[in-house]
């Protein structure tokens, strides 16, 4: 029987993301975390992660 | 950090050593199988200096590491696939030698043998849905702006309201694509939505579901599909695959 | 929910570009509070008196309108603040929505 795809798109198996989502147990994703860099040294980082809680817990929720 | 520790890429049934032979695991090293009873471990050596624990959690969170080793271990997995029914291991199942792995493996080989029995004789595919034309065109913000704070915040709270409703919405779209799918499958899994950051695509992802499908229902699968992206607008359904049956090999290690 | 995997956002600057990638990163975060109690205004209207809700609504305007400014000042666009907070969605939601 042929096999013709053409209606759904098949991607390419390499896509990067396809393969991580599934060798790596939960995905990947870019965290909130944010760092700068400025000639290849990492100057400042911020766990927004830690901050969220911070301000949730500030509020009477 | 020095030393070698043994990578462990998949579990199958009992190989021939020769097989594994002209293939290559990470960094191009030779893959070896160890035996655990009926079942093999295929291996390979690597460095501590990359995989022990503090190293490996500073390289996962490495993109380019990530995407070297990743592409690595999925070649062993894909050509171990090709020749036996093969319960591939997610990246990092690192052991301290050759030895752990194989008692690892045995201690779980009643699970080892009923995910084979599973997998014998299927594939998975990959299914993404995205909302490629939002849900009811957002309306249009009325033109004057608000005329009062408390009109600021009504409006706002509508904005908020409308779009939980477009989330639900869009949710139970894709709760409803996945449950049809998963009728012509033998089983179904879904994965986190993609971050646009990484994927590159801005529309919102609907849907990442994998699923696992006979050889034999690999027609019916993908006429399911087909009919499913011809309801939808071009580029709204992208099928990937076959893939090794990642999303379904319970054998999992920390 | 099982922690995901989380790639640190690196932005990577050199002299010239320092300056606007310094801010956007400000920028950002005064997004994010700003998103934050604007959510927790409308969370708490019905329980204010008209007097304090037209105040904190004047408040939340100003800032909005601030914040666009600010924004555009440095050519930012919306999404250029944007960051995925994991569960709780991203900071931005796709363009065409505010």
């Amino acid at each position: 029987m042929s096999e013709s795809f053409e209606l759904a798109v098949i991607e390419n198996r390499n896509s990067l993301v396809d393969l991580l989502d599934r060798v790596l147990a939960t995905g990947v994703v870019l965290s909130g975390d944010v760092t700068l860099c400025l000639a290849g040294v990492d100057l400042v980082t911020v766990k927004l992660r830690a901050l969220i809680t911070t301000v949730r817990e500030g509020g009477d929720g | 950090m020095t030393g070698s520790a043994t990578y462990l890429y998949a579990v199958t049934r009992r190989v021939d050593g020769a097989a594994v032979a002209p293939l290559r695991g990470i960094g191009g090293a030779p893959l070896r199988v160890v035996e655990a009873g009926e079942l093999a471990c295929v291996v390979s050596t690597v460095g501590l200096d990359e995989f022990g624990e503090e190293p490996l959690e500073r390289n996962l969170a490495d993109l380019a590491w990530l995407a070297r080793v990743a592409r690595e271990h999925d070649a062993v997995v894909q050509a171990l696939a090709e020749l036996t029914t093969t319960v591939p291991l997610r990246l990092g199942a690192v052991y301290v030698d050759d030895g752990s792995a194989a008692v690892r493996v045995a201690r779980l080989r009643e699970a080892a043998r009923a995910t084979l029995d599973v997998l014998d004789g299927r594939e998975e595919w990959g299914v993404k849905v995205y909302a490629v034309h939002p849900t009811a065109a957002a309306p249009t913000a009325p033109a004057d702006p608000p005329s009062s704070g408390l009109e600021y915040l009504r409006r706002r709270r509508g904005e908020l309201a409308r779009r939980a409703v477009d989330a639900h919405a869009l949710a139970d779209d894709a709760d409803a694509v996945f449950e049809d799918l998963r009728t012509v499958a033998v089983l179904a899994r879904r994965h986190r939505p993609q971050d646009p950051a990484l994927s590159g695509v801005k529309q919102p992802m609907l849907l990442n579901a994998a699923f696992l499908v006979g050889r034999d229902g690999r027609p019916e699968f993908h006429h399911a599909v087909d009919l499913l992206a011809q309801s939808r607008p071009d580029g709204a359904v992208v099928l990937t695959g076959p893939w090794p049956p990642y999303s379904f090999a319970t054998l999992d290690d920390a | 929910m099982a922690e995901f995997r989380a790639l640190p956002e690196r932005i990577e600057s050199d002299a010239d570009s320092i300056e606007r990638d310094l801010f956007r990163l400000v920028l950002t975060l005064v997004e994010l509070v700003r998103q934050l109690m604007e959510r927790q205004a409308i969370r708490r209207m019905d329980d204010l008196d008209d007097e304090r809700a037209e105040a904190l609504g004047t408040a939340l305007m100003r800032l909005a309108e601030a914040m666009d400014e600010l924004r555009e000042r440095y050519g930012l666009r919306p999404e250029d603040l944007n960051l995925d907070l994991g569960p709780l969605g991203h900071l931005v939601d796709p363009p065409g929505r505010r």
